[in-house]
């Protein structure tokens, strides 16, 4: 019988999750995840997570508090670095034992630890499904087509501007009235389980699209063009943070009329990193910073919006 | 004429205009919690000091309830409190280039050059140093809103009171109080840290240059004014109308975008306007729908995420005959 194994809908889940699928799939899982947010699942995550862990983290708790009756394994990696000399938060190190601790009843959490700053990525999901004892070859063979999916979703980001949700084929994709003669293009910068969680994030990027704005990401720019923007922000040690700044630094060139930062309550690295952003663009652009978290009313984020927008299209003016 | 609301948390203010973007009449109330009678009570009186028949070509609502107010009147145009505030100060003002404005339950800074909006800040969801909190410490000190800046010009001594946080700067007040501080020396030190913590809240990595207008309901406290005023080392301007600006920004765009001339339909005062919500079990969203029930018709559903109760394209929908059987 296959075992099942759930992936939680939040945090990494925006970026990896189709490598995730296909490796576990390939090594012969089944595979399960939990719907979109929803306001119990929010509920949830709130009641049972530590109040000192960041908005987002408590989402992803609620998520787990779905799962964990339903599955005989979560996946929930150790994502300590994804290339050498650059870091993730501290939430990501320490997410697999953050979960065990608030869910004593979950199931087995797999979790292979993930930081290229001791091995490559490869062999870290190697060790990983050995320590399962898959055969070696079907390791390799599942890795291989995890690579290639990821790749093709990532493609599908950067160079048809799909959201990861469109991407990963979770939603249907409506790209084309995006395109609709856009009036203003705004990028709205943040991490990906910021924005495309809609209920968590307030329905923030629904609701310029209905304003009429054409909106980027972070993820509609290349890996090899945030690259070469980063210049100046080379240092910043965490690695989001970084494409964050060297999006701000492409989008901002290729000619955008305003910037949105939506920052989860209360977000380490982005308090010093989005700060740091607002006071270098500021006098170029106009700058609105968002932040979310569980008692967030939808008037306080609409009104913001609403004045943003208009603000953004009388300067086009 | 064109008619401006703007229904705040604190009070409601109403602005008459002409053609010539002149102000006719104003008036503010306070909203006592209740927007709807608010809103009755204030066209009422105008309806009553207007010894002349109304001709109004446009209705336009602001403020955080802007958009209960604009089904009530059904308004031409329904716009939020930012750009009404600066349209409104750019008519008596053109060359102001920032805006200060505390109202009741938010303060907004708002950036304007060459005549135009170009950025903003908001107060985040902590309601610290705006006027329901300066109302409910004149209360607890015993004085009236009225004179409490007054109060503040009489200080003696310095005296730094905590203004991150209201929790915290209440406590601090009361430690102050039983120090043997004065009430004036006290006031002057709460007035000094609500414009501190303006300024390091919404005022990071902003421009202020002068001219400087200072607006909404606490602008009518003198001891706030002189706050800023040292603060921020340059005049600041509290025009006349201050407490209505929003009403009269939004009756000024009311006029821009609408043309029909039409008599004022003050008959919605003896109308009977009703809110309710439920809790919709259509999915496990469980979306707070809002109604607003003119008589007992319903005129607007919202709050839901999926738009299933939306007026007019619910009808077919099971859930909604289910609904009204039940």
């Amino acid at each position: 019988m296959r075992r099942r194994i759930g992936i939680p809908r939040g945090l990494l889940f925006y970026k990896y999750f189709i490598l995730w699928r296909e490796f576990l799939e390939g090594l012969g899982f089944e595979v399960l995840i939990s719907p979109p947010t929803t306001k119990e699942i929010l509920f949830e995550g709130v009641r049972n997570c530590v109040d000192e862990a960041c908005f987002a983290v408590k989402v992803f708790c609620g998520h787990v508090a779905y799962l964990k009756d339903k599955v005989d394994y979560l996946f929930i990696p150790r994502y300590a670095s994804i290339e050498k000399k650059g870091f993730l938060c501290a939430k990501f190190w320490g997410l697999p034992d953050i979960i065990r601790n608030t869910f004593p009843d979950a199931p087995v959490i797999l979790s292979p630890n993930i930081d290229c700053n001791r091995q490559s990525l490869f062999k870290a999901y190697l060790f990983f499904a050995l320590e399962l004892k898959k055969p070696f070859f079907k390791i390799l063979r599942s890795w291989q087509s995890a690579q290639n999916k990821q790749k093709e979703f990532e493609l599908l980001m950067e160079e048809e501007k799909f959201n990861p949700l469109e991407a990963m084929g979770l939603t249907e994709r409506n790209r084309i009235s995006r395109r609709d003669s856009p009036s203003i293009r705004i990028a709205l910068l943040s991490h990906p389980y910021n924005i495309y969680d809609s209920v968590a994030s307030q329905d923030i990027l629904k609701r310029l699209e209905d304003m009429g704005a054409e909106v980027s990401t972070v993820e509609m720019v290349s890996k090899n063009r945030l690259k070469k923007e980063f210049g100046d922000f080379r240092n910043i040690y965490w690695t989001y943070d970084r494409e964050l700044a060297g999006a701000a630094q492409h989008l901002l060139k290729e000619g955008i009329d305003g910037i949105i930062f939506v920052v989860s309550f209360p977000c380490g690295p982005d308090s010093l990193i989005i700060d740091y952003l607002t006071r270098l663009i500021s006098d170029r652009l106009p700058v609105l910073n968002l932040v979310i978290d569980e008692h967030q009313s939808e008037v306080g984020i609409l009104t913001r919006l609403e004045a943003f927008i208009e603000i953004v299209r009388r300067r086009k003016k | 004429m064109y008619l401006g609301i703007d229904v705040g948390s604190v009070s409601t203010k109403f602005a008459l205009i002409d053609e010539n973007k002149r102000l006719i009449f104003s008036l503010y109330i306070r909203t006592e919690g209740n927007p709807i009678q608010a809103m009755k009570r204030g066209l009422k009186m105008i309806r009553e000091e207007s010894s002349f028949p109304i001709r109004m070509k446009g209705v336009g609502t602001t403020g955080s309830a802007r958009y209960l107010a604009g089904l009530l009147v059904e308004a031409d145009i329904i716009k939020n409190e930012i750009i009404s505030h600066a349209i409104g100060t750019l008519n008596f003002i053109p060359e102001v280039k920032t805006i200060i404005d505390i109202g009741g339950q938010d303060s907004k800074l708002i950036i304007i050059r060459d005549g135009i909006p170009i950025d903003f800040s908001m107060n985040t969801i902590c309601a610290a140093g705006t006027g329901s909190f300066l109302d409910h410490q004149a209360q607890r000190l015993g004085v009236s809103i009225e004179e409490f800046g007054d109060y503040a010009l009489r200080a003696k001594t310095k005296v730094n009171i905590a203004g991150r946080c209201t929790v915290f700067s209440e406590s601090d007040m009361i430690h102050k109080q039983q120090l043997g501080f004065s009430k004036e020396d006290i006031i002057r030190g709460l007035c000094e840290a609500i414009v501190r913590n303006y300024l390091a809240n919404l005022g990071k990595g902003k421009e202020i240059l002068s001219p400087v207008v200072f607006q909404g309901g606490v602008a009518s406290n003198r001891g706030v004014v002189e706050a800023l005023e040292r603060q921020l080392r340059t005049e600041v301007i509290v025009p006349e109308y201050h407490k209505v600006m929003g009403a009269i920004g939004v009756a000024i765009l009311a006029m821009e975008t609408t043309h029909k001339e039409k008599e004022f339909n003050f008959s919605v005062i003896d109308v009977d306007f009703r809110t309710r919500g439920f809790e919709c079990d259509g999915c496990p969203n469980q979306c707070e729908v809002i109604e607003v029930l003119r008589e007992d018709l319903v005129i607007s559903r919202s709050g839901d995420r999926c738009r299933r109760w939306e007026v007019g394209s619910l009808e077919k929908t099971s859930a909604f005959v289910e609904i009204e059987r039940g």
